[in-house]
């Protein structure tokens, strides 16, 4: 029988006072001791209720004067703690993203990407080049940034969905250390892809990108030109580049593993250097049951396997 | 002369809710964006809008929008929930019996409660008991909902492990007869006890101040000097006049009980109006909050109402105003 | 008193904070202690600046809505009462319906329909809040309009309007303050249930967004729940207190 409790603690109070066998996700706060107590087992996976081989991703609207200068984009990306994403909202379950390709898909790894590192001085450094000055500890106001008006404030909104408040929380926190002032947008899923994809009334948002099994599933629609548009969940940035584009044909066209791998390799470091989005944490969720169960799948049909004594 | 104030009264109602549907019209006008996304929230495709468009009469004058607007809504029909995927009258009313239970069990509670803790504190005037229930209450009325339920489920479900934490059922069990009464009350109590606490400290404070009062009374002391006993002179004679401004808060205290359980049907995971209310106004599910809105309204009159006619019936000198 | 503290923390609150309310600065859910008195939650805020940081949102709120009630309050109060007749009638009929429209649902619609903001909150909580102090304003007018000084000003010469703004108004006003902050206290109340159910403004700091924090994180960290919540309930009862303060020293009469 399957029961949907909203509450995470709920859910573990229920875990625990044995009205439920399982739980799909189990709150970080709580994780610790449940994996500490014999009563139970747990199941790490990187399948989510949105797919698998999920990366949280902070998306920059390119539409946007503010953010056509790649500099801003990278001060942003300096300014981000990744790991603090990871441990404070996650509570450490997932890994801080090291390519714009989930590491757990074999054929688009290796090759020298590197994605900007946490350094607040480097940030600091790459906003006053970019145009955005700074008086003491306020935000940030434009001195000459192409298109933008002189004397305007680095402000900008970020939308995500209610569900990851924690992540915009930090974001918001992490941006006003180096002078940008972050106003939050919670809006519900249905409401977050018309803002995003129909209306792309937003400036910088995040989204779980599922990259799935292969790249053709999961990864290409964000980045193609021929995805920009309003299907929800494509490419969210407007981003475009005639060789990022024909880089993912020619995966598709060859069965040559080596040759696909040459491909990804090459796109992810393009994308890397343009920073159209920021890759934040690979997302992982913990299944937990009672020790009593057992064949537990990863998937949501889980109890089509499971069996409890 | 009590016909003629029901029927006065009747009428009376009749504009109360007029405005009460011209309030909804004018907030889905007023809201920012093509009214079809008010109405019909944003999640829905193409066919869907069309439907609501015409079922509201969206591309005809403002005028003939209020007609089929108030048309609709005085069927009952809210339009259908897309999120829902079910019309939204319907949707609403397989709530309706959790949180009528809800908010029934928590007015009896807080009446009787009331009443009791009311009269207690007028007995034992000036006592420690009298102090602390004082102190007590006005905390009570203080206090938001919310946080009493969460220290509820702190202190009672969690570190003690009382009560269940969530919802109205247990999941485990598929219990049959007196057993899933039993299985409901227990789900039910803490919900309950903290829905009341608020109005509870609020009747009890009204009580206390009449009931010391009247003890003060003539009446009431002829009836000590005559030797009746304590309950009975408090309950008796006592009891009686203070009753009457109880009663009349009765109608707006279900306000308050009914915009209670919004907050508490979250915290307890209750399968309520409330809950559904939360959840819709998330996802914008216009038709669903929208007929929550009218329902909660009419609810509201009709407590208004019928607390007024007992009034009435209890105080004849109110008839003729 | 408690009034007084809330007050001053709202005023005050960049100075007596000791850290951002939205930054992070400390570790993970850390309990009370002398660094963060309150503790910190999820992502290392700490919760005592939060705390500081809502009572300037709750006095925002409270002292905004107070005077669009006791703006539309008094008005209508004061007219209904000195004019009389088919005014009054009509006037109270009005009043009545504020009475029974439900304030905390109406609050909901306006969120879903115009999206989070103090702004709209405070408008809609204003707008709907004043019917309880327009009849106790109303009530007090019927029983001055009749009195001596009243009668020597109309004999004076005084036109209306200045009847009522400069006799009857005064006179009204002690009462109406007493049911001003019983009412205030309810608004407080509904805008910290609002931000609860996470209806409130994310950008603005407020004790219902703590409150709403704190559910996910019950059984790990009681403080972001037991110190929002305190708040709240020592600023609500500072006001119905007050309320009492005010009756007992205009002897008695509420």
């Amino acid at each position: 029988m399957l029961r949907v409790i909203p509450d995470a603690a709920s859910q573990v109070a229920a875990l625990e006072a044995g009205e439920v066998d399982f739980l799909f996700g189990a709150p970080g706060p709580d994780l610790e001791r449940l994996q500490n107590d014999d009563a139970y087992s747990t199941l790490t996976t990187s399948v989510n209720p949105g797919g698998s081989n999920c990366i949280m991703t902070v998306t920059f609207n390119l539409d946007r004067p503010i953010f056509s200068d790649v500099r801003t984009r990278r001060a942003i990306g300096n300014a981000l703690d990744r790991d603090a994403f990871l441990e404070r909202v996650l509570f450490g379950q997932g890994r801080v993203a090291q390519a714009p390709i989930n590491s757990l898909i074999e054929v688009a790894q290796g090759g020298d990407i590197a994605l900007p590192e946490y350094d607040v001085e480097a940030a600091e450094g790459l906003l006053d080049e970019a145009g955005w000055v700074r008086e003491g500890d306020g935000t940030r106001t434009a001195d000459s940034v192409q298109g933008v008006q002189d004397g305007s404030p680095l402000a900008f909104d970020f939308t995500a969905f209610p569900d990851f408040a924690q992540y915009a929380e930090l974001f918001r926190a992490q941006l006003a250390e180096i002078g940008a002032d972050v106003t939050l947008r919670p809006l519900e899923p249905p409401v977050f892809a018309e803002t995003v994809f129909t209306d792309r009334d937003f400036d910088t948002n995040i989204i779980s990108y599922c990259n799935g099994a292969d790249p053709e599933i999961g990864v290409r629609r964000m980045y193609t030109s021929a995805n920009i548009g309003a299907v929800p969940f494509s490419n969210a940035a407007g981003y475009s580049d005639a060789e990022v584009d024909r880089l993912f044909d020619e995966a598709l066209a060859t069965v040559d593993t080596d040759a696909r791998a040459e491909a990804y390799r090459q796109l992810q470091e393009i994308l890397a250097e343009d920073l159209p989005y920021l890759w934040i944490v690979e997302t992982e969720s913990t299944r937990v049951f009672t020790s009593d169960c057992a064949d537990f799948s990863e998937s949501g049909h889980f109890a089509e396997t499971a069996t409890c004594s | 002369m009590l016909r003629r104030y029901i029927g006065w009264r009747l009428l009376q109602v009749l504009p109360t809710c007029a405005g009460i549907l011209l309030v909804g019209f004018l907030l889905i006008q007023l809201a920012p964006g093509d009214p079809v996304l008010a109405l019909a929230g944003a999640s829905g495709d193409a066919e869907y809008y069309a439907f609501m468009r015409d079922k509201f009469g969206l591309d005809e004058s403002l005028p003939s929008q209020l007609a089929s607007y108030t048309g609709n809504m005085l069927r009952g029909d809210f339009g259908t929930s897309y999120v829902q995927g079910q019309p939204a009258m319907d949707a609403i009313w397989q709530r309706v019996p959790a949180t009528l239970l809800l908010t029934s069990s928590a007015l009896v509670l807080s009446t009787a409660g009331g009443l009791a803790v009311g009269v207690l504190g007028a007995a034992r005037r000036g006592s420690v008991s009298d102090y602390a229930l004082n102190g007590l209450t006005l905390g009570l009325y203080a206090a938001p909902v919310f946080w009493l339920g969460q220290l509820a489920i702190l202190t009672l479900s969690l570190r003690l492990g009382w009560f269940p934490v969530q919802g109205m059922t247990t999941a485990r069990e598929s219990n049959t007869g007196l057993a899933a009464v039993m299985d409901v009350a227990h789900h039910l109590a803490l919900p309950v006890v903290v829905l009341a606490g608020q109005q509870l400290a609020a009747v009890s404070r009204l009580t206390r101040s009449g009931v010391a009062e009247e003890l003060r009374s003539d009446h009431v002391r002829t009836a000590w000097s005559k030797g009746v006993g304590e309950r009975a002179v408090l309950f008796r004679h006592a009891l009686r006049r203070p009753l009457l401004p109880v009663v009349t808060i009765i109608g707006g205290r279900v306000g308050h009980l009914v915009a209670g359980t919004v907050v508490i049907e979250t915290v307890f995971g209750w399968p309520g109006i409330g809950r559904l209310l939360v959840t819709s106004s998330q996802s914008r599910d216009m038709p669903i909050i929208l007929g929550i809105f009218l329902l909660v309204a009419l609810a509201v009159v009709l407590a208004n109402l019928l607390t007024d006619l007992a009034y009435a019936w209890l105080d004849p000198r109110i008839r003729f105003r | 008193m408690l009034t007084g503290l809330v007050v001053v923390a709202g005023v005050c609150a960049p100075w007596l904070a000791p850290y951002d309310p939205f930054a992070v600065d400390g570790p993970s859910l850390a309990g009370p202690s002398r660094t963060y008195l309150m503790g910190t939650d999820a992502l290392g805020r700490d919760l005592f600046s939060g705390v500081i940081f809502g009572a300037r949102t709750a006095l925002i709120v409270a002292g905004t809505t107070a005077v669009i009630v006791l703006a539309i309050g008094l008005l209508v109060g004061t007219v209904s009462g000195y004019v009389g007749g088919r005014v009054d009638d009509l006037m109270m009929r009005f009043t009545e319906f504020f009475q029974v429209i439900p304030r905390f649902f109406t609050a909901i619609i306006v969120v879903a329909l115009f999206g989070p903001g103090l702004d709209r909150l405070v408008l809609v909580l204003g707008l709907t809040s004043w019917s309880m102090l327009a009849r106790v304003v109303r009530a007090e007018v019927l029983s001055l309009r009749r009195r001596d000084f009243v009668e020597a000003a109309r004999a004076d010469g005084a036109s209306h309007g200045r009847i009522m703004l400069r006799e009857l108004l005064p006179n009204a006003l002690p009462a109406a303050l007493v049911y001003l902050g019983l009412i205030v206290a309810q608004v407080l109340l509904i805008e910290a249930s609002l931000g609860f159910l996470g209806l409130g403004d994310p950008n603005a700091m407020s004790w219902g967004f703590l409150a709403s924090e704190a559910q996910r994180f019950l059984r790990v960290a009681w403080w972001l729940s037991v110190f929002p919540g305190l708040s709240i309930v020592v600023a609500v009862l500072g006001l119905n207190l007050l309320g009492d303060a005010v009756t007992d020293q205009a002897g008695g009469r509420p």
